[in-house]
């Protein structure tokens, strides 16, 4: 599995990296949206994780922008946000229809769920 | 009464917001640590990996105390300001910082420079409230800067400079962009409400600086916006032991 991750923290990132590419998946990792879309033109990616909290552009612009090309309009994508579900439906009204299958919560989610709902989403697109 | 009960009202609220922001920025570096954790747990690290990460670690639990050293010390702003003030030599407590930072900065693949541009006599401060405020907003400037964009190096410079007004400013310069006088008095009415007081910067980041924003206004001078060979950052301004100057 190919994960594109978009996180703004440098050390937060090096660890969700380690966790995915001990578990065999290769990690794309990017701290700015833009950077990501190019990354993605290169290899195209089987899972999106991304904060909706980011520096440049947030995680729904970069979802618009992301959807708008047809080739990774079904990509799924996760969210890994310091944003509760609640908030996230205040944030960004939008998310589901934007192709975020599954909202994980970063102060209660261990990387060991979150290694195993990417998986669960690229062998079962439909979950 | 109304007026006091009014001027509850704004100390609660500003509490509230000073909440908010503290639990926005302790929430990194506990995710850091959880995350660190379970990641030794669960991997086969060599014994040397294993010390990287428990030195990761360590840091970030640093950086979280930090805060709430911060925090303390605002709560504690009123009794500071009835103390009396000490001379302190700003290009030593450049040098305290940047060598209590070093090893958090390397984290984050960050240089640290101490630039003191000129002699300066000492400033009046608190000493360990400066050095806070200095401490947690490099800090600050640490994660924003590697947040906004992918370098393999960034450079981050603490430095004091005499102003065109002839007064002297310390603080913390580098490339993170979307600081500004204005973006900074947004973000101070902002504090509290949003999640992303500082538009530029992600919200385990902006908060530190709110912070220190706070500090410096409770003691000395709000932080502005500010230049520093060709880097921008934000500083506060600190005035000069008058009676040293006399001398």
């Amino acid at each position: 599995m190919n994960v594109l991750l978009i996180e703004a923290d440098r050390l937060l990132a090096k660890n969700i990296v380690q966790a995915f590419t001990g578990a065999g998946h290769a990690v794309q990792w990017h701290v700015d949206p833009q950077s990501a879309i190019t990354a993605a033109d290169v290899r195209a990616p089987d899972l999106i994780i991304l904060d909706f909290l980011l520096s440049n552009r947030s995680g729904t612009e970069f979802l618009y922008e992301f959807r708008s090309y047809p080739e990774w309009a079904n990509v799924p994508a996760i969210s890994y946000s310091s944003l509760s579900d609640n908030e996230l439906k205040n944030y960004s009204p939008s998310f589901k229809q934007l192709g975020v299958k599954k909202v994980c919560y970063k102060s209660t989610t261990p990387l060991s769920e979150l290694v195993d709902a990417a998986r669960q989403l690229v062998l079962t697109p439909a979950a | 009464m109304k007026r006091q009960h009014s001027r509850g009202s704004e100390t609660f609220a500003r509490q509230r917001a000073l909440l908010a922001a503290l639990s926005d920025d302790l929430t990194l570096p506990l995710v850091q640590i959880k995350t660190g954790l379970e990641l030794v747990e669960l991997e086969n690290f060599s014994k040397k990996t294993v010390r990287l990460q428990t030195e990761a670690m360590a840091l970030s639990a640093e950086s979280g105390l930090q805060l709430i050293e911060a925090y303390r010390l605002l709560l504690r702003s009123d009794q500071i300001l009835d103390m009396p003030f000490e001379p302190v030599a700003i290009g030593a407590v450049l040098e305290e910082v940047a060598h209590q930072l070093t090893h958090y900065a390397k984290q984050y693949s960050t240089e640290l420079i101490v630039d003191v541009q000129g002699r300066f006599s000492p400033v009046l401060a608190h000493p360990a409230s400066l050095a806070t405020v200095l401490e947690v907003l490099s800090s600050s400037l640490i994660r924003a800067q590697a947040s906004q964009s992918q370098q393999t190096n960034y450079r981050l410079v603490l430095g004091a400079h005499r102003s065109s007004e002839g007064v002297i400013a310390a603080g913390a310069f580098s490339n993170v962009h979307g600081l500004s006088d204005r973006s900074l008095r947004a973000a101070r009415s902002l504090v509290g409400q949003a999640r992303q007081p500082l538009p530029a910067i992600p919200p385990g980041t902006a908060s530190g600086i709110l912070v220190a924003d706070m500090l410096c206004s409770a003691l000395w001078q709000p932080l502005r916006a500010s230049a520093h060979r060709n880097l921008g950052g934000l500083a506060t301004s600190l005035p000069v032991t008058k009676q040293l100057q006399f001398v």
